[in-house]
């Protein structure tokens, strides 16, 4: 930063030499005259100064019968009248930094965070509707109406922060897992937790509702493990009425897995020549400019498209992309798999199975693999016995509370 | 008059301080400021940055040699630098080797 004012106002680079280039620079010390980078070079001394103290020395080199040269000179007061020759140049350099500041003026990228069910597509939609899409001014955007906005078209939005970051628009969104209905149905009958799918339980935990299971028992897909509906019971054991809540449990299902995949003996793959051609890219303001004579005349071939966002001084994103095609040339051939090649695949796809499984929460307890040699296929069976949680929650089966016939009893007991 | 003739040599030995050291060790005053001491600040070998100076006596890639306002502040070292001089404090950069006081 200091570097930057010094430029601004100007510095040069002496070298002094004389009788006493020490008293020099104390006497520049003493009337406040910034000297930095003093380098001795033996004979003589090398050291910056800035443009206005270097117009003090005069009465300080004759006091200490030193002199001082100009080495070089840095500096806007030193670059500008070099420029001011070159008219055309400074014209441009004027209309460059106009341009950019009337192109900050507008919001060039919309970024969408924390959005999960709902797409960005979506919501992108939405702020096209509300006239908020890329080039609109920055100072037509009513962050607060935006935010409010959201949350009332999206129910199941719940919290929504929209803000500037330059040229950018960055809208936050926080997402309910349930809907308003869906919690209005809580409120009302309960949520029950039903099994997603059959097996048998190994683990369970419940924290909250009337479990309808026990571990051990063997369940089917779409059975009520849990109960919102907790009963409360009259004095004569019967239920009097029902008390609604979420059902929450943990709950492990054990059950046989099984994953076949079919390979292809032969296998058709790409062979990459090696030869590659690259077009040049540009978008302005969303309309793409291909270059028409690029193409190349390749009888097959791919393209690798790399695109960037023009940005300045970090944050200010510019209505430009550009980038380029790659368009790489190549040709289809076949290849048989030896029995061993086969192994070692089908050992890679087993092993790739487990880990998506294993980063889904399943535990694996036990696998059984089976490779069999087709005419054209091998066939990998792997029957898996694993462990899952289980427990999708679903609004609760009980509605009504229990016809209470104690009360006409009482009703007539007491005329 | 043994004991005592002992007790004479160790006074000798070490300088009695003045009445002003005396009155701004048991204030706790900043010394800096009330006796002009120097302050010299190093960072590893490379850097120091040293204020309350008079001006410098002595500059070479080898040798700076600084006056205080009590007494010459000596840096010795290679290929030293002042990147910066003002009236109230300066850093030298380069190898530092050794800061003696005359």
């Amino acid at each position: 930063m200091e570097a930057f004012f010094h430029s601004l106002r100007g510095y040069v680079r002496i070298r002094v030499w004389g009788y006493s280039p020490e008293r020099f620079i104390n006497l520049c010390a003493n009337r406040d005259i910034l000297l930095w980078d003093i380098e001795n070079h033996g004979a003589y001394y090398t050291m910056c100064i800035s443009l206005a103290g270097f117009w003090q020395l005069r009465p300080i080199t004759a006091k200490t019968k030193t002199r001082a040269a100009i080495l070089q000179r840095y500096g806007l007061p030193f670059f500008l009248p070099r420029v001011k020759k070159r008219g055309i140049f400074l014209a441009g350099l004027a209309g460059c930094l106009l341009f950019l500041y009337l192109m900050s003026h507008y919001i060039w990228t919309i970024e969408i965070e924390g959005n999960t069910a709902l797409t960005t597509d979506l919501l992108l939609t939405y702020l096209e509707e509300n006239r908020i899409a890329q080039g609109t001014k920055k100072s037509a955007l009513d962050i607060e109406a935006l935010e409010k906005g959201i949350r009332r078209r999206f129910p199941i939005v719940t919290w929504t922060s929209a803000r500037l970051e330059g040229t950018k628009l960055v809208i936050q969104i926080r997402e309910n897992d349930r809907s308003a209905p869906q919690i209005e149905e809580a409120v009302k009958s309960g949520m029950d937790l039903e099994a997603e799918r059959g097996g048998r339980i190994v683990r369970m935990v419940t924290r909250s509702g009337v479990p309808l299971v026990k571990i051990g028992d063997e369940v089917e897909a779409g059975q009520v493990l849990v109960s919102g509906a907790v009963p409360v019971y009259g004095e004569d054991a019967a239920v009097r009425e029902y008390m609604f809540c979420q059902a929450d449990a943990d709950i492990y299902l054990e059950y046989p897995l099984r994953y076949t995949e079919r390979i292809p003996t032969v296998c058709r793959y790409k062979t990459y020549s090696g030869d590659k051609k690259t077009v040049p890219y540009l978008q302005i303001c969303g309309v793409e400019l291909r270059m028409p004579f690029g193409k190349p005349d390749f009888e097959r071939s791919d393209c690798v498209v790399s695109v960037k966002q023009a940005q300045v001084f970090g944050g200010l994103t510019l209505p430009f992309c550009y980038g380029s095609y790659c368009y790489r040339e190549y040709s289809m051939s076949e290849k048989t798999y030896t029995k061993d090649q086969m192994l070692t695949l089908c050992e890679e796809k087993l092993a790739h199975v487990m880990e998506t499984l294993e980063e889904k929460g399943v535990q694996i307890l036990q696998k059984d693999v089976k490779i069999e040699k087709g005419s054209r296929y091998y066939v990998m069976e792997a029957d898996f016995t694993v462990v899952e949680k289980t427990g999708k929650t679903v609004p609760g089966k009980i509605k009504d509370p229990p016809v209470r016939e104690e009360s006409k009893d009482t009703g007539s007991g007491s005329g | 008059m043994k004991s005592r003739k002992n007790k004479n040599a160790g006074n000798q030995e070490k300088e009695p301080l003045s009445r002003k050291e005396q009155v701004v060790d048991t204030l706790k005053l900043p010394k800096d400021l009330l006796l002009g001491a120097s302050i010299v600040t190093l960072t590893g070998n490379r850097e120091a940055w040293i204020e309350n100076y008079r001006g410098i006596v002595e500059y070479s890639d080898t040798f700076v040699l600084l006056q205080g306002k009590a007494c010459q502040i000596g840096i010795l070292g290679k290929e030293l630098s002042i990147d910066y001089y003002t009236n109230e404090d300066m850093k030298i950069t380069g190898y530092i080797e050794c800061v003696r006081y005359e």
